[in-house]
């Protein structure tokens, strides 16, 4: 088994089986993962709280995974969202990554690889939050004229 | 026959089946998928030692192999549809129950009405003799009208088939239950004289019952 890595997860997808042994997986390697099934309740929740990483299907019954992210990085520009999909086309995965996605993997994923995905994606969210509290503190330093 | 028709109706059987196909290759990515977690937790288990010793401890195991038997018979469910859908095309014209043909385009357009919120489901006149046509044809217009009815009904809403013999024929009525969605209150788009064409080459007809959003196809019973 990888080693363990801790971060806080979403994952979404309409396949409540997958969301079940999927977070399974994940939880014995040492993440917190959360679960949405529908597009919906993944904006809720990733307005309510805050992910090291949202791993989003693509194909959802009503708001699907595309306007899902579309929604998401509307709200919250900085979170990292990793598409998994059963469409074996480029032109979604190019949409994907234009609309913000961080990556775009297709189903069934390899596990290792996913962790790899989520692992970048908590470091360049760490690099992130770590540079805006810099400036923040940049502009109070500012604003206190020290 | 009007070979200009036929070509555009090959076209368009194309797309249907293509259509079906990435519909179906996509499900079965989900299943494998599941399938594919659920072994490897399996193999998690193993690895962190946490084999059971006595049968009361086994239920993680249990319930993972049972949810891989799932995903097993949810595929094997949509293979034989789909292996059925591919050999209604080994004959140009054949003799079929009007009703296995609709509930095998239910089960395969079933994804495509659930991504969209609405429901398809089929009334079927039970006991209904055999018709002798191309039930390949039949379903390409029954598949192009309900992609149209999916275009234009609101979240919510349904599409019903319903069969029944009237007149010596078998008759199918596609209709919709439910609002349609505001920006779609056109008219329909099919293009009714090819299929006016497809189904007096199949000795039916169409009729278009358009204040009611629906359609009528009959088919004759003998060629």
């Amino acid at each position: 088994m990888a080693e363990e890595l801790e971060a806080n997860i979403l994952l979404v997808d309409d396949e409540e089986e997958f969301l079940k042994v999927l977070s399974q997986r994940l939880e014995g390697r040492g993440m917190k993962v959360d679960t949405s099934s529908t597009g919906e309740s993944a904006v809720e929740k990733a307005k309510a709280k805050g992910f090291d990483a949202i791993v989003l299907d693509l194909a959802m019954p009503g708001v699907d995974g595309m306007e899902t992210l579309k929604r998401i990085k509307r709200e919250n520009p900085d979170l990292q969202i990793i598409m998994l999909t059963g469409h074996a086309t480029v032109d979604k995965g190019v949409e994907a990554i234009k609309a913000g996605a961080v990556d775009f993997m297709e189903k069934p994923v390899d596990l290792n690889r996913l962790l790899k995905k989520i692992e970048e994606a908590k470091n360049k969210r760490v690099l992130i939050v770590e540079k805006q509290h810099e400036e923040k503190i940049k502009e109070i330093l500012k604003s206190k004229g020290w | 026959m009007d070979i200009e028709k036929e070509k555009t109706l090959q076209t368009l059987q194309m797309r249907f089946i293509g259509k079906i196909l990435s519909t179906y290759t996509h499900e079965m990515k989900n299943h494998l998928a599941i399938i594919k977690e659920s072994s490897g937790l399996i193999q998690d288990l193993i690895n962190m030692g946490k084999l059971p010793r006595k049968k009361k401890d086994a239920g993680p195991f249990v319930s993972t192999l049972t949810a891989i038997d799932d995903q097993v018979a949810r595929s094997t469910a949509v293979i034989s549809i789909l292996n059925r859908f591919g050999h209604r095309m080994d004959n140009p014209a054949s003799t079929f129950d009007i009703n296995e043909v609709i509930e095998e385009l239910i089960v395969l357009m079933n994804r495509l009405a659930k991504q969209k919120r609405i429901g398809l489901k089929g009334e079927f006149q039970r006991e209904m003799p055999p018709v002798h046509s191309s039930p390949y044809r039949v379903q390409l217009i029954l598949y192009t009208l309900i992609q149209e009815k999916l275009g234009a009904l609101d979240v919510d809403g349904s599409i019903v088939l319903s069969t029944a013999l009237r007149d010596g024929s078998a008759t199918i009525r596609v209709y919709e239950q439910g609002a349609r969605r505001p920006e779609d209150q056109g008219q329909d788009v099919t293009p009714r004289d090819l299929f006016q064409y497809a189904m007096s080459e199949l000795k039916g007809e169409i009729t278009y019952q358009t204040d009611e959003h629906a359609v009528l196809v009959s088919i004759p019973l003998t060629e």
